[in-house]
């Protein structure tokens, strides 16, 4: 036999090895069981880092296409009215159409400006305060705060395991027969990751297919230079435009609202906050925790001369001069800001009510 | 096929092929072994002499100075002299200890939510308690650090069990919800959530020695509310009828409560 020959007799005698080894035990697999959910390959635009997922909530197609349906239906508040899209929607970068605070079932507006969900794969902690320890856990707070959806959490599960569609589209993403907790946090947490802003006019400067003006490049150079902007210690230059920190930026100096002190009780952790991310800025307004800003010439006034002295301001703006930017300089940063829009996100179909 | 022949042709050498040939055939043999040996240990599975474990039940029966408590109907007085109406009482007993004489420790990862109004929930069984003699227990009143920082779990801590916070990820220890009368005669809403890492408290009982001899064994243990408002701070409703954050405000409260669950929590007897 030529050495051609021996191969192909070779080849075959492994196959038919490989299917007797892979059908040894077959007698012990039920040909019912549940296949699986099929994995989601979530696509990382150039210019952003990989995100991690933690490893008991892989992300699947049907797990997120169900997060993106539970994300859009009222059925998880009290008086099925209101669902997570009702105050972040997706034109706005997914916060609430311009409202400085978001009004729930019953008709009561909360006290902090809804946050944009932007890139929320790579935040650690979640809310203004960092209250949600995952994305996961993020989940149900706002569906059992009584100023927002306002629905006891069983009765959630309970309108779900009733529900005609639900029970079968969990069934196909998690498996079971019943809907529990988990999964619901699963799968809304699922959809989120997926929710990825890599597309601006600054990302595609970046990648070498756009041009910035002659302004917007001097802007881009102010928001870092540490004697004019001085953005990028907290909202670090491209990725994220956040280091997702938690930090008093002096818009108080005697606290309304304490921050991340109400999660912690550290007392230099009074006045702190998220670091929020300024892609999309341009399409968030109004801005701050308590949403007291409404233009971007507001918020940049504040840095240049309105921030307040207090034990926990942030210790570089504690040492920033007062008025170290023209009026020039603040103009071409806020242009160098509105190049963080990304449009192919606020109009991507795969975000949108399904 | 094609993929199979690619991957052979780079097999040029016949010893190569004999030792892939060698691979192969242990496979097979591997597999028909092991799957030979899962139906032989089904069959001839030996059975010990004599069992080395028993299993203890503890119930808890809850109370307000003796009396049990029946959440929704019947009122109840405190050490500061309030009356007052349990409508919900539940908390989180977790990873139980068992100490034997020789002081060694038996360690079981369980999370338990006792509901009052539901004395399904009031018991639960330790399983493979080793024989031996036992003269202590030690539990946590909440839910570790480690399990208090996600909400993705189930069972008893499935975070749809009305013990979460909605402000910040993690369980509500303990949640006593009722009424009380008020010192300018009227009623006040009593509103008691405790929880968060720092009040995590470890209760440390002594018990009456017991022996678990291969045998089934209920410890019965009381936790009474009126110790818990009464000893050793007397904790009055008055102006003090709803904590539920960590606010300043409830600094004083979280501190007293975790002071008084040690005594809230009395052993009563093993059978």
């Amino acid at each position: 036999m030529s050495h051609k020959k021996l191969n192909i007799c070779f080849a075959i005698l492994t196959l038919i090895v490989s299917v007797t080894v892979f059908n040894a035990c077959k007698k012990d697999i039920d040909p019912n069981a549940y296949a699986g959910p099929t994995p989601y390959f979530l696509v990382i635009p150039t210019g952003l880092p990989k995100m991690d997922i933690p490893a008991n909530n892989s992300l699947t197609q049907e797990g997120v296409a169900l997060g993106r349906k539970l994300f859009y239906d009222p059925i998880l508040s009290a008086n099925r009215t209101m669902s997570c899209a009702s105050c972040h929607n997706q034109s706005y970068s997914f916060t609430d159409s311009g409202k400085r605070f978001s009004t729930g079932i019953d008709g009561i507006a909360g006290t902090r400006n809804a946050m944009n969900l932007v890139n929320l794969g790579y935040q650690k902690k979640f809310f203004w305060d960092g209250g949600a320890a995952d994305m996961e856990s993020q989940v149900i707070g706002p569906i059992q705060n009584p100023v927002e959806m306002h629905e006891n959490l069983a009765n959630a599960i309970h309108k779900l395991n009733t529900d005609l569609e639900y029970p079968a589209l969990f069934k196909k993403a998690f498996g079971g027969d019943t809907i529990t907790t988990s999964m619901l946090m699963k799968a809304i947490a699922q959809f989120e990751r997926t929710m990825i802003s890599g597309n601006s006019r600054y990302d595609q400067y970046v990648r070498g297919t756009a041009t910035l003006t002659a302004q917007e490049l001097r802007g881009m150079d102010l928001y870092q230079d540490p004697t004019k902007g001085d953005c990028t210690h907290c909202h670090s230059m491209g990725s994220t435009f956040s280091d997702f920190e938690f930090r008093n930026n002096g818009v108080d100096s005697i606290y309304a609202d304490p921050g991340r002190y109400k999660i912690t009780l550290i007392g230099s952790d009074s006045g702190k906050f998220k670091t929020p991310s300024l892609r999309n800025i341009a399409l968030t307004a109004p801005y701050m925790h308590d949403g007291r800003f409404s233009t971007l010439q507001q918020c940049l006034d504040h840095y240049n001369t309105g921030f307040h002295y207090s034990p926990s301001l942030d210790p570089v703006l504690s040492v920033s001069v007062k008025g170290r930017m023209t009026a020039q300089d603040m103009t071409d940063i806020i242009a160098f800001l509105n190049t963080l829009t990304d449009t192919s996100f606020i109009n991507n179909q795969a975000y949108k009510h399904p | 096929m094609s993929i199979f022949t690619n991957m052979i042709s780079q097999f040029n050498s016949i010893s190569i092929r004999i030792k892939s040939a060698g691979i192969i055939a242990m496979c097979v043999l591997l597999t028909t072994v092991s799957c030979r040996y899962k139906e032989r240990t089904l069959t001839v599975t030996p059975e010990p002499p004599y069992p080395q474990y028993g299993s203890l039940t503890v119930r808890l029966s809850n109370e307000a100075g003796g009396v049990p408590v029946a959440p929704g109907s019947g009122s109840y007085t405190n050490a500061a002299g309030n009356v007052y109406t349990v409508d919900m009482l539940k908390y989180y007993v977790s990873n139980f200890t068992l100490i034997k004489s020789d002081n060694t420790e038996h360690n079981f990862a369980n999370y338990k939510l006792i509901n009052a109004e539901d004395t399904s929930t009031c018991s639960f069984t330790l399983d493979s308690v080793a024989n031996g003699n036992y003269k202590a227990i030690r539990f946590y009143l909440g839910v570790d650090s480690a399990h208090n920082h996600s909400l993705v779990n189930e069972g008893d801590l499935n975070a749809s069990n009305g013990m979460v916070w909605t402000w910040s990820t993690g369980y509500i220890f303990f949640k006593h919800e009722g009424i009380f009368h008020n010192d300018t005669g009227g009623t006040s809403i009593l509103l008691y959530h405790y929880g968060v890492d720092d009040n995590l408290k470890t209760v440390d009982i002594p018990v009456s020695e017991f022996e678990v001899s291969a045998d089934r064994k209920v410890m019965y243990l009381k936790f009474d509310l009126n110790k818990l408002y009464g000893n050793p701070n007397v904790i009055n409703f008055n102006g003090n009828g709803i904590h539920q954050s960590l606010d300043s405000k409830d600094r004083v409260w979280l501190g007293q409560m975790k002071a008084n669950f040690s005594s809230a929590f009395i052993f009563d007897k093993v059978q």
